[in-house]
């Protein structure tokens, strides 16, 4: 493989989440900042941390842990909070650390393997990267967003329902 | 015309303007054909869009609308008379150049407008035997000729003042005053140049316009910084306007040739008026506007940062200076919001003729009145409400309104009143729509929400009639089997009032069988800056927005009883209120527990005439915030009407009154 410049790719941002390394393109990356606990929103899903203040927008931090099913965050000393542009408004992404950019090769780019995730899972991920014997799982930031299963968090009755 | 570019959103937003002049001039017609004002208010409505469509290089616009000129000037010499086929012909003109100027602007050339062209030529010819239409082949119009009603052209050369900085801008203003009055056809130099700023002190337009010079020059000397002007009318080319100071003062490249046909000067007046007045106003992007808000809450959040440093800190000077800031930053605050308000009318005046076009379809008399069309709302909620109103003006025509036989014989005028009004009322502007129909049937309205599983049929007693009204804005519901081509399908009163509690406001309803229904839209004046009692449930903040809050009281102060197990206070006037512990409903906190001796009892409007009681832990004053929405993904949370940054850079959420309480009511059991 020559590693001439010219090498198709995009950017990253890579940011560590437990002992795995998650990319999430740099494009949606709005800003990354040290991590503070967020408010915690009432009713709202449990992967869902809360929200921080970022400069005057309210933006809600999501669990990723949670929501990839590895756990619950537990903030470290080297936590970041990285501020993406989802679908649906600024995204925070709580992470236990985050420092790096890099270009990963469009012939990088590989499907995740199936099986190693559940279905659930496998929506959020676009795919995985090996890079000189590092595996990044590249993040589908929008997936990641809990979506459906919001009306029934929270304990909130409709009115129709007796 | 690539030079034009940076005059489109203006020429967008002033042919939209004309466009509802030449409407509301034709919808006026139709009511008195004989009425001469309206006729000159659509000759001069087409004969302005004419001259900007010919200026900004969109010809099949300038052409139609040309003819359209054209005919109503037939009309204005009273060699063709009103007829309602006249009437729509014109407005289904005024309907085509609409969709001819988006076409254009946006480059495209799909619409074919022949026909109509063809039909407003026909009906020009019409009656007045031996009188030749103006010929518009190929070419199209011809916007550097006089047009036959009388305009003149004037060259207008403007002497800006010499300490004049923004020379573009004024040169701007200029034309723009003068497009107004009559078809702009060039200037000296080219409107590039003069957006560049590439002149010195003077420069001409050419206009033709059927105002007096006298006009010409007071519009002129109302632009800010004009030193003087001159105005010559003739019939002659543009000519160059002598600058001796610049030297590429001549003739501009890109300025049209002079037109040989027209020949010498025939009627000359010069004039040098010193300037009289100077009233001025700038139009602003709604994202500059937008900004500014965001930028003074930001400033109200500092300035409450301020506060609570000193009281810490204690300082008399300190103190002072803070005093200075409150006004300052309150005065901006309060222009800020000012700049953002506009008048209701600004979307009440394209409603006429819809109203008219529908009522026509549905076979149905209407009169349709207008009040309180100066009323002002904030832009973001007015551009909101659009849609809403047109579904209950809808509504009306379609389910209110009855057949003009069927009302005879109630013995009700055959001709139906509907009513649209904006009222201010404090901090809220309620807008109404009322009409005198067959109203809405109470009992058949149970009845289908019985049948829908809505509400449970022996529960009817605990129902309002107004309640049940509201029954119809439930997901789905709808008490008329077929979907008309007016009612339509899908969108019904449940977006209605999903869209209008959205803004933050409320809807109510009111109808008596056989005389009419009215439905009235409750708005927040404003949105973003609220005052706001800020409370604790004992574990974070929440800010309740003042207008709701009725009352803070102690918890011996009423007292608390129980109604089935659940607590309730009884209120002055002998109401009982049931009352909410603020922790359970936003937690997992007991729902049942009384209040503590150290808690305090808010009461509280949920909605219209309807009091709630809450308890909360701690009261921490008063407070101005500054209300951002929600993140989507909490949309569907209720209660929670948008988030705050508070003087301490920590957050709160905003409760919503309105969506607080609901579904609780039958939590404990």
């Amino acid at each position: 493989m020559s590693a001439s410049n010219d090498v198709r790719g995009s950017a990253f941002v890579l940011f560590r989440l437990g002992d795995e390394e998650y990319g999430v393109s740099i494009e949606r990356v709005r800003s990354i900042i040290r991590y503070e606990e967020p408010t915690p929103v009432p009713r709202a899903p449990e992967a869902v941390k809360g929200v921080v203040n970022l400069r005057g927008k309210v933006v809600p931090v999501l669990d990723l842990m949670h929501r990839l099913r590895l756990g619950t965050f537990v903030p470290g000393p080297t936590a970041r909070i990285v501020v993406a542009e989802g679908a649906g408004g600024m995204l925070g992404l709580a992470v236990d650390a985050a420092s790096e950019v890099i270009t990963i090769p469009d012939d990088a780019l590989k499907p995740a393997p199936e099986g190693a995730v559940t279905q659930e899972s496998a929506a959020m991920l676009a795919g995985v990267a090996e890079l000189d014997g590092r595996l990044v799982i590249l993040l589908e930031l929008d997936a990641a967003v809990p979506g459906s299963e919001y009306a029934h968090v929270g304990g909130d009755v409709g009115i129709g329902e007796d | 015309m690539g030079d034009m570019d940076a005059y489109k959103e203006i020429f967008l937003e002033e042919s939209a303007e004309y466009l509802q002049s030449v409407t509301e001039g034709l919808l006026a017609l139709e009511r008195a054909p004989h009425d001469r004002a309206p006729v000159e208010t659509v000759f001069r409505g087409a004969h302005s869009l004419k001259g900007m469509s010919a200026t900004m290089g969109y010809e099949r616009t300038a052409d139609l609308t040309h003819r359209m000129e054209g005919l109503m000037d037939r009309v204005r010499s009273e060699s063709l008379p009103v007829t309602p086929e006249l009437i729509d012909l014109m407005l289904t003109a005024v309907d085509q150049v609409r969709t001819l100027i988006e076409e254009e602007s946006s480059g495209g050339s799909g619409l074919d407008v022949t026909g109509l062209a063809a039909a407003l030529e026909a009906a020009t010819l019409g009656s007045g035997p031996g009188e030749q239409p103006e010929s518009a082949g190929p070419a199209g119009p011809e916007p550097k000729r006089a047009p036959d009603g009388g305009a003149t052209r004037f060259e207008v050369r403007v002497t800006l003042e010499e300490s004049c900085v923004l020379k573009a801008v004024r040169a701007y203003m200029v034309i723009k005053r003068l497009s107004h009055m009559g078809s702009v056809i060039d200037t000296v130099p080219s409107a590039r140049d003069l957006e560049d700023e590439r002149f010195e002190r003077d420069f001409a337009v050419i206009v033709e316009s059927v105002s007096t010079p006298r006009e010409i020059e007071t519009a002129v000397l109302g632009v800010s910084e004009v030193e003087r002007t001159e105005i010559e009318a003739s019939e002659a080319a543009p000519a160059c306007v002598p600058d001796t100071s610049a030297g590429d003062g001549t003739c501009a490249p890109g300025a049209p040739e002079p037109d040989p046909a027209a020949g010498q000067p025939s009627r000359r007046r010069r004039a040098t008026i010193p300037k009289l007045s100077e009233t001025q106003t700038v139009r602003i992007s709604i994202g500059h506007l937008d900004t500014m808000v965001d930028l003074v809450g930001e400033i109200v959040t500092v300035r409450a940062r301020l506060d609570a440093l000193a009281a810490r800190i204690d300082s008399r000077e300190l103190d002072e200076a803070l005093e200075d800031l409150h006004r300052v930053s309150g005065e901006l605050q309060h222009e800020v919001m000012l700049t953002r308000m506009v008048p209701v009318g600004n979307i009440f005046n394209r409603f006429p003729r819809m109203v008219r076009d529908l009522a026509r379809d549905l076979g149905r008399e209407v009169e349709f009145e207008l009040g309180g069309v100066d009323i002002e709302l904030d832009r973001t909620v007015l551009d909101e409400i659009g849609d809403p109103i047109v579904h209950l003006l809808r509504n009306s025509i379609d389910h209110g309104i009855e057949p003009a036989a069927a009302r005879e014989s109630q013995g009700k005028p055959g001709c139906g009143l509907i009513r649209l009004e904006a009222l201010r009322e404090r901090d809220t502007v309620r807008i109404t729509v009322s009409d005198d129909g067959k109203g809405m049937d109470v009992e058949r309205i149970w009845a289908k929400a019985v049948s829908l599983g809505l509400v449970a049929e022996e529960d009817r007693p605990a129902h309002s009639d107004e309640d049940i009204l509201l029954l119809t804005c439930a997901p789905g519901f709808s008490t008329t089997e077929e979907a008309t081509k007016v009612s339509g399908r899908g969108v019904g009163m449940d977006v209605v009032k999903g869209k209008i509690e959205h803004l933050g406001g409320t809807l109510t309803m009111r109808s008596r069988l056989g005389e009419g229904t009215s439905i009235t839209l409750t708005l927040p004046l404003t949105l973003a800056i609220i005052q706001a009692l800020l409370v604790s449930d004992g574990r974070q903040r929440y800010a309740l927005p003042l207008s709701s809050v009725d009352e803070v009281v102690g918890p011996r102060e009423l007292p608390v009883r129980t109604v089935d197990g659940a607590p309730v206070v009884i209120v002055r006037d002998g109401c009982v209120v049931p009352l909410n512990r603020l922790d359970a409903l936003m937690g997992e906190a007991a729902p049942l527990a009384p209040p503590r001796d150290d808690e305090h009892i808010v009461l509280l409007q949920s909605g219209p005439g309807v009091t709630r009681a809450l308890t909360v832990q701690d009261l921490l004053g008063r407070t101005e915030i500054v209300v951002k929405p929600m993140p989507r993904v909490f949309r569907e949370i209720k209660g929670l009407g948008g988030a705050a940054v508070l003087g301490d850079g920590g957050m709160a959420f905003v409760l919503d009154p309105r969506t607080l309480f609901v579904g609780r009511e039958e939590d404990p059991r």
